[in-house]
C-alpha cells in the first residue's frame, strides 16, 4: 500500500506539472570595469520570502546563463564570483515567462588582503536605493533605531529625532514597507529596538502613481525602511520606560507582537520633558490648516504652512509642554499577500505655557523702526488621527489600493501680549495690549483609490485614481485690545480700543481624478498619456461682533466680516516620453492644463472670475555609473494657487497694529525647479560622496505688500513680485580612517536667493546669502567608549535694496561634543555639550550664546543589560536659552521664548523579547 | 587508501589578482570530525566519565572528489587516546555520491552490522545568508537547513570548487560544503587542507560490501532495534542517518 500512494500522487500531479508552463531566466555577466566575463559564476534563485535557494547554474565561458523549468512567484537572484561583489537582485517571474536579465556588471572587490575575513556586506545600492546592513554597525546592546541610524554613513539625526540623510530631511519611517503610526518617525526610531532591524533602506519613495506607471511626477519624499530581522517578526518585543523627579516626568512604553505578516503595536508616551520628540510634525497636526496647493499640471500637491509670510507666530514649538499621546497599529497580509491592510490611531494631547519676546527692526526706505513684542500664551491642543490602507492584488496584473486618513482636534488658546513700535530714534511711536482667547475645533478626512492594470502587451498599463482631500474647522475667539498712539513728543493723542468676538468657519474641499495610460513604443521606451480634472472649493465664513449696549456681542463689524467662497477647476491633460536602460533612464513631457477661478462675496455680493491657460514642462535624467555611483538631474515647472486667506477682501486685524488685507485679484505664481544629485560609495574603502543642487525661478510669487500709516500701523496687503529666485548646494564626504577606528564626514551647504516686495509702494529687493558647513568626527570602541564631535559654522547675509540703513551680516556657531563611556560593574556615562555662539548683529543688542550640557549615569542589571536605571540632568550649567532669527525682506526678527532649562530625571528602563522560532524551513529526509 | 604526497593549500594570496579566477573541479579535501563526548553526559556518572576519557573525539577524512563523483572515506588516523566510550554507530562511513545522477551509495558499519545503502541522495532545502568564515583559505558562505524534521544543519560552502558536494551525504549547495554544524550532534566537520589533482578517477567507485538495504529500511531497523534505549536512541539514530 505505501508504495501506492506514491504514485497515486504523482499521477495525479503529472497532469498539472505539463499544464503549468515553466519560466526561464536568462542573462550575461560581465565586469564592470574590464572585458572579463566570469566564468563559472554561480547564479542561484532564492525564494524571496524566506531566501531558501530554488536552483543554481553557472555562468558558460562566455558568461551567459540560463536557468529553466520555474515556476512563477518572487525570487532573488543571487550571483557570486570570488572576490566579487555580490549580486543580489529581486525578480517576479510570470507563468511561462522567459525573463531576460541582459547585462549584468560584477563589481571586484577592492585589492585588499585577500585572507582577510569577509564579513556580510555593510552596505549595498540597488537603483535609488541605499542598504545598509544593521548588523555590521556598532551599537550598543538595547539600543534603539535612532542610535542605530546615527552610525550609519551619510546620516544624521539631531536632538529633535529629525533626520537627514544624504543632505535631505527624512520625512517617512516605513516598517516593512508599510506606514508604523502614521506621520510620527520617532515612535518608531525611539521606541523600536536596533537588534530587531535587519536592514536599513534609504530612498526616495515615488507617488504610488508614479510606481507603478514608472514615469517620474516629481513628487518624492525621503524616506526610510526598516525591514525586521526573521525572529523579530515571530515573537514580542518592546520598551518600558519611567522616570522622574521633582515636577519633572517622561514615561513612556511601547509593546511590539509580530506574527509573520501580521504586525501589532501599541505604544504611550506621557511626559512634560522635552524628551518626547514631538516637534517634528506638529505643524502639521497642530497649525491652524492653511493649506497651499501646489500643482505641476498632473498632480497636486497639498501641504499645510503653519501660517502664511505675513501671518502671527504663535509660539509654537517654543514652551513648556505636557503631553499624552498613544497609539495602535495594525497591519496584515493574506493569501499569499493578495490582501494587505495596515491601521494606525493615535491619539495626542499637549498643554504648553510658552512666553517671550519678539524683537523686530522693520525696513523702510532709508529708515528702519523697531517693534517689541512680549506674549504669554497658554494652550491646550487635543487630537485623535486614525488612518488605513487596503490593498488588493486581484491578480498578477491588476490591484486596487484604497487610503482614508481622518483626524479630528480641539485647540484652545489663552494669551496675552503687549506690542510697542519705536522709531530709529527710540521714540516711542504707539503701543498696545491685548487679550484673547480662543476655542476651535478641527477637522479632516481624506480618502484616496486607486486602481491599476498592467495589459497584455508588456509595458502596455492604465491606471485610475481619485482623491478627495476635505477639512473643516470653526473657531470661537474674543479680542480685547487698546492701543495708545504718541506724538513726537511722546504723548498719548489717539487712544483706539477693540472688544470684539470673532467667529471663523473654514472648509476647504478637494475632489480629483486622474487616469493614465502607458504605450510600450519598445521594450526600452514608452509613452505616458494622463488626463486629470480637479476642483478645489473653499469656504470661508468670518463674523466679527462688538459689544451693544447691554455688553452682549451682537453688533456685526461690516468690514471685518465675510461670507467668502472660493473655487477654481483645472483639467489637465499631458503626454511624456520615458526611456529606461539599465545605466541611462530619462523622461520629457508636458502637460496644458487651464484653471478656471470663481471668487464670490455674499456678504458684499460680487463675483470675480479669471482663467488660466498653463504648460508645464518636465524632463529627468539619470546616469548609473555602477552599482554604488549614480547621478540625476530633473526639471519641472509647477503653480501655486492663492489661498482663501490670501485671496478674500478682509482686514485681519488679530494684532490692531500689525493689520493684514486680503487681495482679490492675487495671481496664481508659477515656478521652475530643477534638482540634480550625485552619488558614490565605496564599500571596502568607508567612503561616501554626494553633491546635490536645487534652481527655482518664480514668476508671479505670492509675497507682501506693506505701508506705514499715520498712527505708525502696519498694514499689509499680498501681492504678486516677479524675479524672485533661489539657488541651493549641499554635499557630504565621509570616510572611515583607515587603520583607525575614526569616521569624518564633511558637509557644506550653501544658498543664494533673491525675493522681493512692497514697502510704503517702492519695490524692495532682498538678496540673502547662506553659507554653512559641518564637520563631524566619531570614534568608538566596541564595549569600551563611543565620541563624536562636530562643529557647524553659519554665515548670513541679507541685503535689501531700498534701505541703505538695513544690512545684516553675521556668523554663528555650533559646536558639540559627545560621549559615553562604559564603567566598571555595568555602569556607563555619558555627556553631551552644545556650544551655540551667534554673532550680534547691530539691530540688537542681545547676547545669544548658550551652552547646553547634559550628562547621565547608568548602571544595566540582568542578562543582556535588559534593566537599565539612569540618572540625567540637562542643562547642568542652567543657562538655556529659546532663541531664534529670522531674515526676511520686510524685517529682521529676534525671539526669545521659554523654554526647558536645568532639570534632573531618574528613569528606569526596562527592554524586554522572547527570541521567536528561527523561521528555518524543516525538510524531511 | 592513497596517501597524500603533496598539499597544496589554495590561499586566496597565491591567485593573480587580476586574472580569471581558477575553479578547482578535482582534488582531495581533508575534513577533520570532531565530536563533543561530554555534552550528553548527565548526573553522577558523567563526572566519573569525564575523569577516564577526552572532552573531543577527533576523526579524519578524506574527500575525493572528480567532476560529478565523489568518495568520502575515513582517512589519516588521529592522535586522541582511544576513548573508553562505547563508540556511536556509523562513525567510520564510506560514502559515494553521484551529483548527476543523484546516486549515494554507503557502507556505514552500525554496532555489530555493516549495511551497504543504495539510495538516492539527500534533497536538503537551504536558506542562504549573508554571513561569511574563511575555511582552508576559502571564504565561505553560511547556510542551513533542517534534516530528518528537527536537526538544525549549517554548512559553509564555497563557489571555488565546482562539485555541489560535502561531507557524508550533505550536498546541493553552488560549490563545496568545507565545513558543517550539527550542534545537536555536537559535531563539527571542517576542511584542514585541499590537495588539486593527484586523484584517479578509478579510484572514485562505490563501496562494494556489505548488506543490501535502503535508507527507509535501515531507520526501521534503527528504531525497532533502540525502542528500549530511551533518549539515547534518538541521537543514536541520527547519527547513524546523516
Amino acid at each position: 500500500m505505501k508504495k501506492i500512494a506514491p504514485a497515486f500522487i504523482l499521477l495525479y500531479f503529472l497532469p498539472k506539472l505539463v499544464f503549468c508552463q515553466s519560466s526561464i531566466v536568462r542573462g550575461s555577466i560581465s565586469d564592470s570595469t574590464s572585458s572579463i566575463k566570469p566564468a563559472n559564476a554561480v547564479i542561484s534563485l532564492l525564494r524571496q520570502k524566506d531566501s531558501t535557494l530554488v536552483k543554481f547554474v553557472r555562468s558558460d565561458q562566455n558568461g551567459n546563463f540560463e536557468i529553466d523549468k520555474l515556476d512563477s512567484g518572487e525570487y532573488l537572484v543571487m550571483i557570486t564570483y570570488p572576490k566579487y561583489g555580490d549580486y543580489i537582485d529581486h525578480i517576479k517571474l510570470q507563468n511561462a515567462q522567459t525573463l531576460d536579465l541582459n547585462k549584468i556588471y560584477l563589481t571586484r572587490k577592492a585589492k585588499l588582503l585577500e585572507a582577510i575575513i569577509i564579513h556580510q556586506a555593510a552596505m549595498r545600492i540597488k537603483g535609488d536605493t541605499t542598504e545598509f546592513t544593521a548588523d555590521s554597525f556598532h551599537i550598543k546592546p538595547n539600543a534603539n533605531v535612532e542610535d542605530l541610524l546615527k552610525e550609519l554613513p551619510g546620516i544624521q539625526v539631531d536632538k529633535d529625532g529629525k533626520i537627514t540623510a544624504q543632505g535631505q530631511q527624512v520625512q517617512k519611517i516605513l516598517v516593512d514597507g508599510d506606514e508604523f503610526f502614521s506621520d510620527d518617525p520617532t515612535v518608531a526610531t525611539r521606541n523600536l529596538r536596533a537588534d530587531a532591524i535587519d536592514k536599513v533602506q534609504i530612498y526616495d519613495k515615488k507617488s504610488d502613481e508614479a510606481t507603478f506607471t514608472g514615469i517620474d511626477d516629481g513628487q518624492k519624499t525621503k524616506t526610510i525602511n526598516l525591514k525586521l530581522k526573521d525572529n523579530a517578526r515571530h515573537g514580542y518585543f518592546g520598551k518600558l520606560s519611567a522616570g522622574a523627579l521633582d515636577k519633572y516626568y517622561n514615561a513612556s512604553a511601547m509593546i511590539n507582537a509580530f506574527k509573520a505578516k501580521r504586525k501589532l503595536a501599541a505604544f504611550a508616551i506621557a511626559s512634560s520633558t522635552d524628551q518626547t520628540g514631538l516637534n517634528w510634525d506638529d505643524s502639521r497636526n497642530y497649525g491652524f490648516d492653511n493649506n497651499d496647493v501646489a500643482f505641476d499640471g498632473s498632480s497636486v500637491t497639498v501641504t499645510s504652512n503653519e501660517s502664511g509670510d505675513l501671518g502671527v507666530s504663535d509660539f509654537y514649538g517654543q514652551g513648556l509642554p505636557k503631553s499624552i499621546k498613544a497609539g495602535l497599529h495594525f497591519s496584515n497580509k493574506w493569501n499569499g499577500e493578495k490582501y494587505n491592510a495596515n491601521g494606525n490611531y493615535v491619539f495626542n494631547k499637549m498643554s504648553t505655557v510658552s512666553s517671550g519676546n519678539t524683537y523686530t527692526q522693520n525696513i523702510l526706505a532709508d529708515s528702519v523702526y523697531y517693534t517689541r513684542n512680549t506674549a504669554n500664551i497658554n494652550s491646550d491642543k487635543l487630537r485623535h488621527t486614525l488612518s488605513g490602507k487596503i490593498e488588493i492584488q486581484f491578480d498578477s496584473s491588476s490591484s486596487l489600493k484604497l487610503t482614508a486618513f481622518g483626524s479630528a482636534g480641539n485647540s484652545q488658546n489663552v494669551s496675552e501680549g503687549q506690542t510697542e513700535s519705536l522709531s530709529q530714534e527710540n521714540k516711542r511711536v504707539n503701543s498696545s495690549i491685548r487679550n484673547s482667547t480662543s476655542d476651535g475645533n478641527n477637522a479632516d478626512f481624506n480618502t484616496s483609490v486607486l486602481w491599476r492594470k498592467k495589459l497584455k502587451k508588456q509595458g502596455r498599463t492604465i491606471s485610475i485614481s481619485f482623491n478627495e482631500r476635505y477639512s473643516e474647522s470653526d473657531s470661537k475667539a474674543f479680542m480685547n485690545n487698546r492701543s495708545n498712539f504718541y506724538n513726537t513728543n511722546s504723548f498719548v493723542y489717539t487712544t483706539d480700543t477693540t472688544d470684539q468676538n470673532k467667529l471663523n468657519d473654514v472648509s476647504n474641499n478637494i475632489i480629483g481624478a486622474k487616469a493614465t495610460y502607458t504605450e510600450p513604443l519598445s521594450k526600452k521606451s514608452f509613452l505616458e498619456f494622463n488626463y486629470s480634472l480637479y476642483n478645489n472649493n473653499s469656504i470661508q465664513k468670518i463674523e466679527t461682533f462688538n459689544k451693544d449696549f447691554s455688553g452682549k456681542y451682537s453688533v456685526l463689524v461690516d468690514s471685518l466680516s465675510n461670507d467668502f467662497k472660493y473655487s477654481y477647476l483645472t483639467h489637465s491633460g499631458g503626454v511624456n516620453y520615458l526611456f529606461n536602460d539599465k545605466e541611462v533612464n530619462f523622461s520629457f513631457g508636458g502637460n496644458i492644463a487651464n484653471t478656471a477661478f470663481q471668487q464670490t462675496d455674499n456678504f458684499r455680493d460680487s463675483t470675480r472670475k479669471s482663467n488660466y491657460y498653463n504648460f508645464f514642462p518636465r524632463a529627468s535624467f539619470r546616469y548609473k555609473f555602477n552599482a554604488f555611483s549614480n547621478f540625476n538631474i530633473n526639471y519641472n515647472g509647477s503653480t501655486r494657487q492663492p489661498t482663501i486667506d490670501q485671496i478674500q477682501p478682509l482686514k485681519n486685524n488679530d494684532d490692531p497694529l500689525n493689520i493684514i488685507v486680503g487681495n482679490p485679484a492675487l495671481k496664481q505664481q508659477f515656478s521652475n525647479t530643477f534638482n540634480m544629485f550625485y552619488n558614490n560609495y565605496q564599500v571596502l574603502n568607508q567612503r561616501f560622496f554626494y553633491l546635490g543642487g536645487n534652481a527655482n525661478f518664480t514668476k508671479d510669487q505670492i509675497s507682501s505688500s506693506y505701508t506705514i500709516d499715520t498712527l505708525g500701523r502696519k498694514v499689509s496687503r499680498y501681492v504678486n513680485v516677479d524675479g524672485n529666485y533661489s539657488f541651493g548646494f549641499y554635499g557630504g564626504v565621509g570616510m572611515k580612517i583607515p587603520k583607525t577606528n575614526i569616521t569624518v564626514q564633511i558637509g557644506p551647504n550653501a544658498n543664494i536667493s533673491q525675493s522681493g516686495n512692497y514697502i510704503n509702494g517702492e519695490k524692495n529687493t532682498t538678496k540673502n546669502t547662506n553659507l554653512s558647513a559641518r564637520l563631524a568626527m566619531r570614534m568608538d570602541k566596541k564595549d569600551v567608549y563611543e565620541f563624536g564631535f562636530a562643529a557647524a559654522p553659519a554665515y548670513t547675509n541679507s541685503k535689501s535694496s531700498i534701505s541703505s540703513v538695513a544690512g545684516t551680516q553675521y556668523w554663528s556657531y555650533l559646536f558639540s561634543l559627545e560621549g559615553d563611556y562604559q564603567l566598571p560593574w555595568k555602569m556607563e556615562i555619558g555627556s553631551d555639550v552644545d556650544f551655540n555662539l551667534r554673532q550680534k548683529i547691530s539691530a540688537f543688542d542681545i547676547n545669544n550664546n548658550v551652552i547646553l550640557w547634559n550628562a547621565y549615569l547608568e548602571k544595566k542589571f540582568l542578562k543582556n543589560d535588559m534593566l537599565r536605571l539612569r540618572a540625567s540632568i540637562n542643562d547642568i550649567l542652567d543657562q538655556n536659552k529659546g532663541y531664534s532669527r529670522t531674515v526676511q525682506p520686510y524685517a529682521i526678527e529676534e525671539k526669545n521664548y521659554l523654554t526647558f532649562r536645568r532639570y534632573g530625571l531618574i528613569t528606569l528602563i526596562y527592554n524586554f523579547n522572547n527570541k521567536g522560532g528561527t523561521g528555518a524551513p524543516t525538510t524531511k529526509f | 587508501m592513497k596517501k597524500i604526497v603533496s598539499i597544496i593549500l589554495v590561499l586566496f594570496v597565491a591567485k593573480s589578482a587580476l586574472g580569471q579566477t581558477r575553479f578547482i573541479s578535482k582534488g582531495i579535501i581533508e575534513f577533520k570530525k570532531r565530536t563533543n563526548l561530554w555534552a550528553d553526559l548527565k548526573g553522577s556518572y558523567a563526572e566519573q566519565m569525564k575523569k577516564s576519557s577526552p572532552e573531543y573525539k577527533t576523526d579524519y577524512f578524506n574527500y575525493e572528489f572528480d567532476n560529478d563523483k565523489s568518495i568520502y572515506a575515513p582517512g589519516r588516523q588521529s592522535n586522541d587516546k582511544p576513548s573508553s566510550f562505547f563508540g556511536t554507530p556509523a562513525t567510520d562511513n564510506e560514502v559515494y555520491s553521484d551529483y548527476k545522477t543523484r546516486k549515494y551509495i554507503a557502507r556505514k558499519s552500525v554496532f555489530e552490522k555493516t549495511f551497504l545503502i543504495e539510495d538516492s541522495l539527500r534533497n536538503a532545502t537551504w536558506k542562504i545568508t549573508n554571513d561569511f568564515r574563511e575555511i582552508a583559505g576559502f571564504n565561505c558562505r553560511r547556510a542551513t537547513t533542517i534534516i530528518m524534521d528537527s536537526i538544525f544543519v549549517v554548512a559553509y560552502y564555497t563557489d571555488e570548487i565546482m562539485i555541489s558536494g560535502g561531507p557524508e551525504s550533505f550536498n546541493g549547495l553552488p560549490g563545496m560544503i568545507m565545513g558543517l554544524v550539527i550542534n545537536r550532534l555536537h559535531t563539527t566537520w571542517y576542511a584542514t587542507k585541499i590537495q588539486e589533482n593527484g586523484v584517479d578517477a578509478k579510484d572514485i567507485s562505490p563501496p562494494k560490501s556489505g548488506k543490501k538495504t535502503d535508507n527507509e529500511k535501515l531507520l526501521d531497523i534503527l528504531k525497532s532495534s533502540m525502542k528500549v534505549w530511551g533518549d539515547d536512541a534518538l541521537s543514536n539514530i541520527w547519527a547513524a542517518m546523516i
